[in-house]
């Protein structure tokens, strides 16, 4: 009797994703899928509001990635407004969104991610999560993540009003310009940054290349897929996560579309499946055919790795540097490789704390010439950045006053929801044989899964903290055969 | 004089998710010896907020299913103290931040006190609650109100 497994990560709400894993009459894994469901409504909510809120309204879709969401609708209001931000602005900008980047991947890693590199992927559940990887990497090292991302978050607060609810974005510019006497403070954080960096890809030297069996799972097959990679690049086609042209590359690394964020439509397609509420974006020009990886398929994968991917290299040069020895280990570009996503995300680390030490280096940061007033009847546009977790794009419409009539989102995390999918039948193929499914290989699916750090917009929920991840076999007919409670 | 913190959890404009929110906007008019704030995030974006104080009082949205819209629970920090894995893909729990950051030697309130709001709807984007927690919101400030800040006279 076929039966059916659920993997249900969450916290106190139904349905915020579960991995379904559908096992055949032997007990092997036949097929599986990670179920978003999508929040409802947010286009009517949007409609009928100023445009220029919308970079206030928005980073409360997610409690997660409010900074991108923030830039993206900025940008889109710029674009709205047809007004270009100051350089220094722009200065700005870049500087709070290179923060961002780096705050937001360095919890990732050593929070989310890192339990299953740090502390192994079959240790006792009760280890596997951050104070097992502090018990590995030290007590200092903890006091060390904890106090870089203070320093992080506090040059966002203080250039955007609020860490969580960012209000510094306005069309054409920013709020509030940055005094000398902090930019010298905030250099010197930024350069604990960078140093905080080099730590990091030492930790992940030490601990993960240092261990052939964590390579070995790196490099293997049952975490790859040869797929189409996007990502935003700079006029050089280097890796930029504020600003850039959207760049295309196929499963041999060949550019196969570069193209501004206004034409995303021309390119991105989405598929409906009759089991998901979130939607399957796939390449129009290669088009749908099913969850299949290779250059026939039209998925793409979006995020750290796929970034590295698509660029033809980073932006500064320790990152740089890093990037060409992933590549050299991993076996050549692109890498396909998906838990190598967790690796890309520390050199983007070190390109963001580069990057935020060069802003701050240029004194013309302080200029207090931070905003050019929008002076044309506002219409339509599109913004898009890099969010930690992939590609973001917003699309306004508003009438003559400004006033929202239509808007589109393509997130970060659903343009990977083909890959992710993928990535966990793939896994759960390979590890779940005779019905045998124990803790740790379940883990070893739910770690197909963690590489592409999704959002599923659940992040504001907090109680009970106590819910187990609930596991459920099933049989063809949808009933319990047996429930397992992680908790 | 000892540091209290009300904090409301929640999503603003998500129907329900946003009624412990709600709750600690009126606690606010009570003018009680608190800060009170709101945050709409989770795990260690949420604990920044909480270092410092002497006593917290955490009040956020709880969807049981097995009670009816607008119910009030009550629980203890212990009840979440096994919660040690990680409760969304992407954060880890208020109750393992809190962990960490003891361990680190933050200074977190001793004493923690926290409500659950029963609620019926937290994925449609709206900034109304359904009828049912709408109408418990103002009761359930009163009973926080009295059983956090009872008279001293």
């Amino acid at each position: 009797m076929a039966k059916k497994i659920t993997i249900d990560p969450i916290t106190r709400l139904e349905g915020h994703g579960k991995i379904e894993i559908f096992l055949d009459d032997d007990g092997n894994c036949k097929n599986a899928y990670l179920q978003i469901p999508e929040l409802k409504g947010f286009e009517q909510f949007a409609i009928g509001r100023p445009v220029e809120e919308m970079p206030r309204i928005t980073p409360r879709i997610c409690g997660v990635c409010p900074m991108a969401h923030h830039m993206a609708a900025t940008k889109a209001a710029d674009a709205v407004y047809g007004v270009t931000p100051t350089d220094t602005a722009r200065k700005l900008r870049e500087l709070v969104y290179n923060a961002y980047i780096f705050e937001d991947h360095v919890l990732h890693f050593y929070f989310l991610g890192g339990p299953d590199f740090v502390v192994t992927p079959q240790a006792p559940k009760a280890e596997r999560n951050i104070l097992g990887v502090i018990g590995k990497v030290g007590i200092e090292m903890g006091k060390t993540v904890i106090g870089i991302r203070k320093k992080t978050r506090d040059i966002v607060t203080h250039l955007m009003g609020r860490i969580i609810h960012p209000v510094g974005g306005l069309p054409g510019g920013v709020s509030k310009p940055l005094s000398e006497e902090k930019r010298v403070e905030f250099l010197a954080w930024a350069n604990d940054a960078l140093e905080f960096s080099k730590l990091s890809i030492q930790v992940f030297n030490d601990v993960v290349l240092a261990n052939n069996a964590y390579v070995d799972l790196v490099v293997g097959d049952i975490y790859k897929h040869e797929t189409y990679y996007m990502g935003l690049v700079d006029d050089n086609n280097k890796v930029n996560f504020y600003d850039g042209h959207i760049r295309v590359v196929d499963p041999s690394g060949k550019e196969m579309a570069r193209f501004d964020g206004q034409d995303y439509l021309k390119h991105i397609a989405e598929h409906v499946e009759p089991w998901s509420y979130m939607k399957f974006p796939f390449l129009r020009d290669i088009g749908w055919h099913g969850f299949e990886d290779g250059p026939d398929s039209g998925i793409y994968r979006v995020a750290p790795l796929a970034r590295l991917n698509v660029a033809d290299g980073m932006a500064t040069p320790l990152a740089q540097a890093e990037a060409e020895r992933m590549f050299e280990i991993l076996g050549g570009k692109p890498a396909h490789n998906t838990l190598a996503f967790h690796w890309a995300r520390l050199i983007e680390v070190m390109q963001a704390a580069e990057a935020m030490v060069r802003l701050l280096e240029d004194e013309s940061i302080t200029s207090p010439d931070i905003r050019n007033i929008p002076t044309t009847t506002p219409s339509e546009g599109v913004g898009v950045v890099e969010a930690a977790r992939g590609t973001l794009i917003h699309h306004y419409k508003t009438d003559d006053n400004g006033i929202m009539t239509a808007c589109n989102l393509i997130v970060a995390t659903v343009n990977n929801s083909s890959a992710m999918s993928m990535s966990i039948a793939k896994a759960a193929k390979r590890l779940i044989r005779d019905g045998k499914v124990d803790d740790g290989i379940l883990n070893m699916v739910e770690m197909a899964f963690r590489p592409y750090d999704p959002c599923m917009a659940c992040a504001c929920h907090t109680l009970p903290g106590r819910m187990p991840l609930v596991v459920n076999l099933r049989d063809t007919q949808g009933n319990l055969l047996r429930e397992v409670r992680r908790d | 004089m000892k540091r209290v913190l009300v904090l409301g959890l929640g999503n603003p404009i998500l129907s329900d998710d946003g009624v412990g929110i709600r709750v600690a906007r009126r606690l606010r008019d009570f003018n009680l010896p608190a800060d009170i704030l709101e945050a709409s995030a989770a795990g260690f974006r949420v604990v920044d907020e909480i270092i410092g104080y002497d006593r917290l009082v955490l009040v956020d949205a709880v969807m049981t299913g097995r009670v009816a819209p607008g119910t009030l629970h009550r629980f203890s920090f212990d009840d979440f103290s096994r919660a040690l894995h990680n409760t969304s893909p992407h954060d880890i729990s208020l109750f393992q931040a809190f962990e960490i950051m003891r361990r680190e030697g933050e200074k977190l309130p001793e004493t923690i006190a926290i409500y659950g709001i029963e609620i019926a709807d937290s994925s449609t984007f709206s900034e109304e609650l359904t009828p049912a927690v709408e109408a418990a919101v103002e009761h359930i400030a009163q009973v926080i109100r009295r059983e956090q800040f009872p008279p001293t006279d």
